[in-house]
């Protein structure tokens, strides 16, 4: 019976928690390139060592 | 070149690799050139890039990668910095070092690094990210290259001590990405705002909508299976709450919406739906606090939701065409040799004052106006005035920036600069034709505003009618039919429509900048086409001659000499003609007069090759044979070259820009249609009348010889008069493309004719425009069709609600179905779809 006195407002908080998060990542510019992340997964770590030092 | 080709072949051969290059690909854009596509990412290869070598690559970036993933050698690195890609200039870039143009350009973050952004051409593909964000690892002292593919920049940081701009400049030309710098121009990140804010609201109404409507299932099930009032009680409040917020923070922009249309007494799509929203939200409140009747919070989020998705739409491809150059800039040089104590200096354009001098070599842009003060050369100045034949210049002559020093080097003494020079002061015609633009009152505006009104009187007549009934069914009759007649449809309808219809469009190589371009277009109106370049091929060539033909060894020998448009039509012309049999004579006395003709003796023999006048005025004799011919190709508005050899005409060749295939038979169609058709020429009318009359075209409507200020004014007369569309290529244009009811911009033209214009033709030749007008007709029947439809569901919605014979709760099940059945309606679209063949 009252589980929903628990439950609705945990629902809405996760909600609140998704709506806080989208506006955060909006806010940082994580949506104004949808492209070059996409391609930028395809490339390899492992950088060829340059001969010398480092 | 030899390196890279060695290494693909050595590790081809070491791979038992067969290359790809029997492969085609049905690219639409490029259905009639060879076809060929890049052997790394499968993309189509540019044409530019089909070299005789195979594989072809679509850009260096798939080059380079691909070279990476055949032979991952330890001396990698060192191949990278010595590859020698395709360079795509020889710009040295030494400008870029200039202390002045860091200041303008880039951002010191700490002492001696720097940070700048470049907007790079020809990026399109993950190796092109791959090969630039590589950058730091085969350039000391570049620190970080982070790539933006959506608007085609790099960010980089760069260590001033260890590297010079310039050098960074250099390796990303020879990598195939043009650099240029940025722009100091606010509307990129105006849109970039405008497009979070967007988000934020969207994303907000979503999750609002989304769990009302989870509620809303509950309190439906509850309907009919019973519910406990507290727990009917919770749902309500709750979703009272999350309505509440969907209204205040993303629904506020339809208020702001409504109070301006209130304001400026417009009746606006936003009125309906505020006055819809807080109808539906204070009965809402009421019947919670009632704890009976119905909420409406449900249809009220989504409702905020699915409109704020419609106008995302709209804002969307409204920006889509945006470009990253500013128009001056894309014109005029970023760098000019500016003359300072006999010494010659490559400074950034920025640098320049009235009062300095500058040298400009043969084949360079003049940066700036200005008079010659040294040197005789000739200036093309088809991108000012669409004039194709050179203007010859000589000491104190008038030159402009953005035109094309020709044939040798000019010293100038520099009178204005930058946005005072003329064209500048085009290019600030064109930005304020482009801002200044009156929007067209929408159709679906039009109706809303009548639309408004009606329901408005209709629920007071309703509440009116059922008054004597008892407040609770008036209201709640008056409700329903504020509810049933939701402008929701209405509002999608026509923004859907275009993005169906602009989204089509762009797969057939048509990009249309906004929407209403393709409500402008659905009623014939006045079509102006520019000529060089739209109706013809914007290049001369030789189309006919007379005469004998062993003197084009001879001619191809002495017009190499010079650097000239009919000079080079003649050449490569020659080349075709003979083949392999080129000859090598001694060359002497050569002496050329700009604009006019060239002599000298070859082998001994005395020659010149020129127009009539230069001829006779050289002594040679035109028998009439000859002369006939060369009025013959006047009158076809083609220009006569005559050859003599020893002062006796041996060959006339009638040269000119010729008509482009389809031109003919596109402006026969639209004339059929109702267009009436003309044409805006820079030309002279010699050249021009003689197309226009092959092209059927009324004589009234040619206009040769304009200058772009008064293709402007024409434009802007005849716009008053009614719909008028203009067709151009040419920077001479765009100030008339951008005021024009509809600026088309076609395939090969100026970077500033294609920001003008509000659509672009990706195609060469005319059939495009056919084709664009045509779907423009079928989408505003599809956009006709909705609006019909809604309305008609509309009527009888309204007038079930005053009959009092639904109740709000079926009002509320009705609504979405017009949406939906618009929705449909829209995807079905059958504009711009691909010919049957």
């Amino acid at each position: 019976m009252s589980v929903l006195y628990i439950a609705l407002p945990i629902a809405i908080l996760l909600a609140l928690a998704a709506v806080i998060g989208f506006v955060w990542t909006v806010s940082r510019g994580q949506y104004d390139d949808l492209e070059t992340p996409a391609y930028r997964i395809l490339e390899d770590d492992q950088k060829p060592k340059p001969k010398e030092e480092r | 070149m030899p390196a890279k080709t060695d290494r693909l072949t050595r590790s081809r051969m070491r791979e038992g690799f067969t290359p790809l290059i029997e492969q085609t690909h049905e690219s639409e854009t490029t259905s009639q050139q060879q076809q060929g596509t890049c052997i790394h990412c499968n993309l189509p290869v540019p044409t530019s890039r089909q070299t005789d070598e195979q594989p072809w690559f679509c850009c260096a970036g798939c080059e380079v990668a691909y070279a990476i993933l055949q032979d991952m050698d330890a001396c990698l690195l060192e191949e990278l910095n010595n590859s020698e890609t395709v360079p795509s200039s020889d710009l040295s870039y030494e400008e870029m070092d200039h202390p002045r143009f860091r200041e303008l350009y880039a951002h010191e973050i700490e002492p001696g690094l720097f940070r700048i952004r470049f907007h790079l051409e020809g990026m399109h593909c993950a190796s092109c990210v791959f090969v630039i964000e590589k950058l730091p690892d085969f350039l000391p002292g570049v620190i970080s290259a982070r790539v933006n593919l959506t608007n085609t920049s790099v960010d980089l940081i760069w260590d001033s001590a260890s590297v010079s701009l310039s050098e960074i400049a250099r390796t990303l030309d020879r990598l195939g990405y043009r650099p240029h710098p940025p722009q100091h121009n606010d509307a990129e990140q105006i849109y970039q705002r405008e497009n979070r804010k967007y988000l934020i609201r969207l994303g907000i109404a979503g999750a609002c909508a989304g769990n009302v409507m989870l509620i809303a299932f509950a309190l439906y099930a509850g309907m009919f299976t019973g519910m406990a009032a507290e727990h009917l009680n919770l749902f309500r409040w709750t979703s009272a709450a999350l309505a509440l917020v969907s209204i205040v923070w993303p629904g506020h922009v339809f208020f702001k919406g409504a109070f301006s249309a209130i304001k400026t007494r417009s009746p606006h799509i936003d009125l309906p739906v505020a006055l819809g929203i807080t109808i539906g939200g204070v009965a809402g409140l009421i019947n919670s606090l009632r704890g009976t009747g119905e909420i409406y919070f449900d249809s009220l989020t989504v409702l905020i939701f699915l409109l704020l998705v419609g106008r995302y739409i709209q804002f969307r491809q409204q920006h889509r065409a945006l470009s990253h150059l500013s128009l001056l800039k894309s014109i005029t040089p970023r760098s000019a040799r500016l003359i300072s104590n006999d010494e010659v200096a490559t400074v950034p354009i920025e640098v320049l004052k009235a009062g300095d001098q500058v040298e400009v070599r043969a084949g360079d842009v003049i940066p700036a106006d200005g008079v010659v003060y040294s040197g005789d050369s000739t200036v093309d100045e088809s991108i000012l005035t669409g004039e194709a034949r050179p203007r010859i210049i000589q000491t104190g002559a008038q030159v402009t920036a953005g035109t094309i020093n020709l044939t040798s080097p000019i010293r100038l003494d520099i009178e204005c600069v930058g946005e005072n020079t003329r064209i500048g002061r085009l290019m600030n015609l064109v930005e304020l034709g482009v801002s200044s633009k009156l929007p067209l009152l929408e159709l679906a505006n039009r109706i809303a505003g009548i639309f408004v009104l009606t329901v408005i009187v209709l629920a007071i007549v309703c509440l009116g009618i059922w008054w004597s009934s008892g407040v609770k069914i008036a209201v709640s009759n008056s409700i329903s039919l504020l509810i049933v007649t939701c402008p929701c449809a209405l509002g999608l309808a026509t923004p859907l429509a275009l993005a169906v219809a602009q989204g089509k469009a762009a797969k057939r190589a048509i990009l249309i900048n906004s929407g209403d371009v393709i409500e402008r277009l659905s009623k014939p109106g006045l079509l102006w086409l520019d000529k060089t370049g739209t109706l013809t091929y914007g290049k001369m060539q030789v189309h006919e001659w007379h005469g004998d033909r062993s003197f084009f060894p001879q001619i191809r020998a002495m017009e190499q000499q010079v650097v000239h448009p009919i000079a080079s039509a003649l050449t490569t012309w020659i080349d075709q003609q003979i083949g392999t049999e080129k000859q090598e004579f001694a060359l002497r006395d050569i002496d050329y007069s700009p604009g006019l003709g060239i002599r000298g003796a070859l082998d001994g023999t005395q020659f010149a090759a020129g127009s009539e006048t230069y001829i006779t005025e050289q002594g040679g004799h035109v028998p009439l044979e000859f002369q006939q011919k060369i009025s013959e190709y006047r009158q076809r508005g083609l220009t006569a070259v005559i050859v003599v050899a020893e002062g006796e005409t041996q060959l006339v060749l009638g040269i000119g820009d010729d008509l482009r295939p389809d031109a003919a038979a596109t402006i026969q169609k639209l004339k059929t249609e109702g267009w009436s058709v003309g044409i805006l020429s820079g030309d002279h009318s010699e050249i021009v009348t003689p197309i226009a009359s092959r092209l059927n075209i009324d004589p009234e409507l040619v206009h040769a010889a304009v200058r772009p200020e008064e293709k402007l004014k024409i434009i802007q007369e005849s716009t008053r008069r009614g719909i008028t569309v203009m067709v151009g290529d040419g920077v001479n244009d765009s100030a008339a493309l951008a005021a024009a009811s509809v600026g088309i911009a076609v395939h090969g033209g100026a970077e500033a004719s294609l920001q003008a214009a509000a659509v672009y033709l990706n195609r060469p030749g005319l059939a495009p425009l056919k084709e664009l007008i045509d779907g423009a007709h079928l989408t505003n029947h599809v956009i006709y069709r909705n609006l019909l439809m809604s309305l008609v569901y509309n009527v009888i919605a309204a007038g079930l609600a005053i009959g009092g014979l639904i109740n709000p709760l079926i009002a509320a099940v009705l609504m979405p179905i017009s949406s939906l059945t618009v929705l449909i309606l829209s995807f079905m679209n059958r504009a711009f779809q691909e010919p049957y063949s």
